[in-house]
């Protein structure tokens, strides 16, 4: 039904599409102000999650790159299915999510020995800002699915600002809601196995929305 | 043998073809049993449409120059010897017919004509 | 039909595409294999939706289109199609060096050597950006990927619009090199027939979203005749039967069946009809215009 290779295949065509825009000059300057408020705030939290947000705005390069071309058009001169197209994308998003995580965990590991001086904190920490990526991009994806770039590219950053908000709240609130005792309460593998039912079923649901949306879509 | 085609005659390119494949045969050029060249050859040759060279070969088997074999190409048939002299006499005609006009509206005499046309053939043209 | 399928490189029945604003009604275009077919029509008349049609990209409301026997967009199908578009789909920031080597990812029978030695031939830099690209060179590095990956049916919309003469007949070389191999077919849009009347063995004319001819090159030509004349010489019955009439003067030129022309007055002067002034003649009959 659908071949490993040729998603891989197409994680690199992303790539390569993508490659243009990606200057050394911009990403060096955001790896420096990543690195710079994460010292500034002494939070190595703060440095790590601003390398995987970046990541998500990267996530819709393809898009635009392909919508200025016409490569939708390309991938089915070059056989390449609809789904393989959808399936790659998200290989390529999480892909983008992985070097993110790497340089995160680059960036804040330093601070957090600094900080905190139990660095082993920080895993936990990096893999939830890592699982909250890849659940906005899960409901980011879809969007730009269905709209294509120019429509979709507005509304993607609801998704984003949203899940930050709540990521404010509940670390400025927690000790004030009472339902984030019961989930401490929990225990953190609880919690991690929940975590990833819930990042997978959201990944499958996406996906499935994403394959319907694009199928429908006519270029 | 070559085709040589004139953008500007006015005739259609499958009759030049036509025309001086049949000339190179009538005049010996072309023997029998030689292999024409084949009809994508030709085509990409003189940079014409493929239909146009198939209707050309088709239009001179049907004349009775050649014949087309399957998966061979198309071969010269042998001339008929009757036909090529009538073709080369009325070609002649032609060329004394327009040596009179000329003569004629000149005032040049029949006398004059035919000592031109001994003196002519004792020449090695 | 298998038997179909070895001899049609490209059967197209009863296509139809319904936009907002525009109609693709019931095109019939067949090309048998190892010919060329020239697609001619004005600008909007529908030639780049069907050219897509075929391709797959888009999909049809109604009708069939079938590429060497299996369905058009099919992913065996369209290893074997050669695409020159108006654009390039390749994303501008590529070299030609990334487009060979994306598109050997993906086309099976993709030949690295025999890419790099199109390129050469071209002269396309592979290390130049294809925005610096000219467009003559853009559709020059389509070819060459098309060559390399073992194209049976090449697929080309407007090659030669906005290409100087030279490239031009550049171009027209490289497809007649092309049909040389008899397994190889080629549909080009143009509306520039100069470079049809010697390539091309069919023609498909395309108005307003419809088929108004597709045979022979040599048939259209002959279908048609170009009368012109004195105005006064026509009566209303032999007006009607002029296709594209157009008056200035007392004087008047228009076009018609060959069939009809014998019952035209005898002192009008009639010719033959180049593929241009039909095309011409045939869009003014939508819009007349007389002085």
């Amino acid at each position: 039904m659908f071949s490993p290779r040729q998603i891989w295949r197409f994680v690199r065509l992303d790539g390569r599409t993508v490659r243009p825009y990606l200057q050394t000059r911009t990403l060096l300057l955001s790896a420096a102000m990543a690195l710079g408020i994460g010292v500034a705030t002494r939070e190595p939290v703060i440095a790590a999650a601003m390398p995987l947000f970046m990541a998500t705005t990267y996530l819709g390069y393809p898009f635009l790159a392909g919508e200025r071309s016409d490569m939708d058009a390309l991938y089915v001169t070059w056989s390449i299915p609809g789904r393989t197209v959808v399936l790659g994308r998200y290989g390529f998003s999480f892909g983008l999510n992985l070097v993110a995580l790497l340089v995160a965990a680059v960036f804040a590991t330093p601070i957090a020995w600094w900080q905190w001086a139990v660095p082993a904190e920080l895993a936990p920490a990096l893999l939830t800002l890592f699982g909250m990526v890849i659940v906005v991009n899960c409901l980011q994806l879809p969007v730009y699915f269905k709209l294509g770039y120019t429509k979709a590219k507005g509304l993607v950053y609801v998704p984003l600002l949203a899940i930050m908000a709540i990521i404010v709240l509940v670390v400025g609130f927690a000790d004030r809601l009472r339902w984030t005792a019961a989930v401490a309460a929990l225990g953190p593998w609880s919690l991690a196995i929940i975590g990833v039912v819930v990042v997978l079923a959201g990944a499958a649901g996406s996906v499935m929305l994403s394959m319907r949306f694009y199928r429908a879509r006519e270029f | 043998m070559r085709v040589v085609l004139s953008n500007r005659s006015g005739v259609p390119i499958y009759e030049q073809i036509k025309q001086q494949v049949r000339q190179a045969i009538l005049e010996g050029e072309l023997r029998a049993d030689d292999l024409l060249p084949s009809i994508r050859g030709l085509a990409q040759d003189l940079r014409v449409s493929v239909i146009t060279t198939t209707r050309a070969y088709r239009d001179l088997e049907e004349e009775g120059f050649v014949v087309n074999v399957q998966g061979k190409g198309c071969y010269v048939l042998p001339r008929d010897e009757a036909l090529a002299r009538e073709d080369a006499l009325r070609k002649v005609e032609d060329c004394l017919a327009e040596a009179i006009k000329t003569a004629r509206r000149c005032g040049i005499t029949r006398a004059e004509v035919a000592e031109t046309l001994d003196l002519l053939w004792s020449e090695d043209i | 039909m298998k038997g179909a399928a070895m001899t049609e490189a490209l059967a197209v029945v009863g296509l139809t595409k319904r936009y907002p604003e525009f109609l693709l009604d019931g095109v019939n275009i067949t090309i048998p294999t190892g010919y060329v077919m020239g697609f001619v029509g004005p600008n909007g008349a529908g030639k780049t939706t069907t050219l897509k049609a075929i391709l797959g990209i888009v999909k049809p409301d109604a009708g069939v289109v079938r590429l060497f026997g299996g369905p058009a967009g099919a992913a065996a199908v369209n290893q074997r199609v050669g695409v020159v578009m108006d654009n390039p789909y390749y994303p501008e920031g590529w070299t030609a060096r990334d487009v060979g080597e994306m598109a050997g990812l993906f086309y099976e029978r993709w030949s690295a050597p025999g890419f790099a030695r199109q390129l050469d031939q071209f002269g396309i830099s592979a290390t130049k950006k294809i925005s610096e690209l000219s467009r003559g060179m853009r559709v020059k590095l389509q070819l060459a990927v098309a060559l390399s990956h073992g194209a049976d049916l090449l697929v080309l919309d407007e090659p030669t619009s906005g290409l100087d003469p030279v490239a031009r007949d550049e171009l027209r070389n490289m497809l007649h090199d092309f049909v040389a191999d008899e397994a190889h077919t080629v549909l080009f849009s143009t509306h520039i027939t100069q470079d049809l009347e010697r390539t091309a063995d069919y023609i498909t004319l395309l108005f307003d979203g419809r088929v108004v001819f597709s045979g022979e090159l040599e048939a259209l030509s002959n279908s048609y005749l170009r009368v012109s004349g004195d105005v006064d010489r026509l009566t209303p019955a032999d007006r009607a039967d002029i296709i594209g009439y157009r008056a200035r003067g007392g004087v008047f030129e228009g076009m018609v069946p060959a069939d009809k022309a014998a019952a035209l007055p005898p002192d009008l002067l009639t010719e033959a009809v180049t593929i241009d002034e039909i095309v011409v003649y045939l869009s003014q009959a939508k819009e007349p215009s007389h002085v």
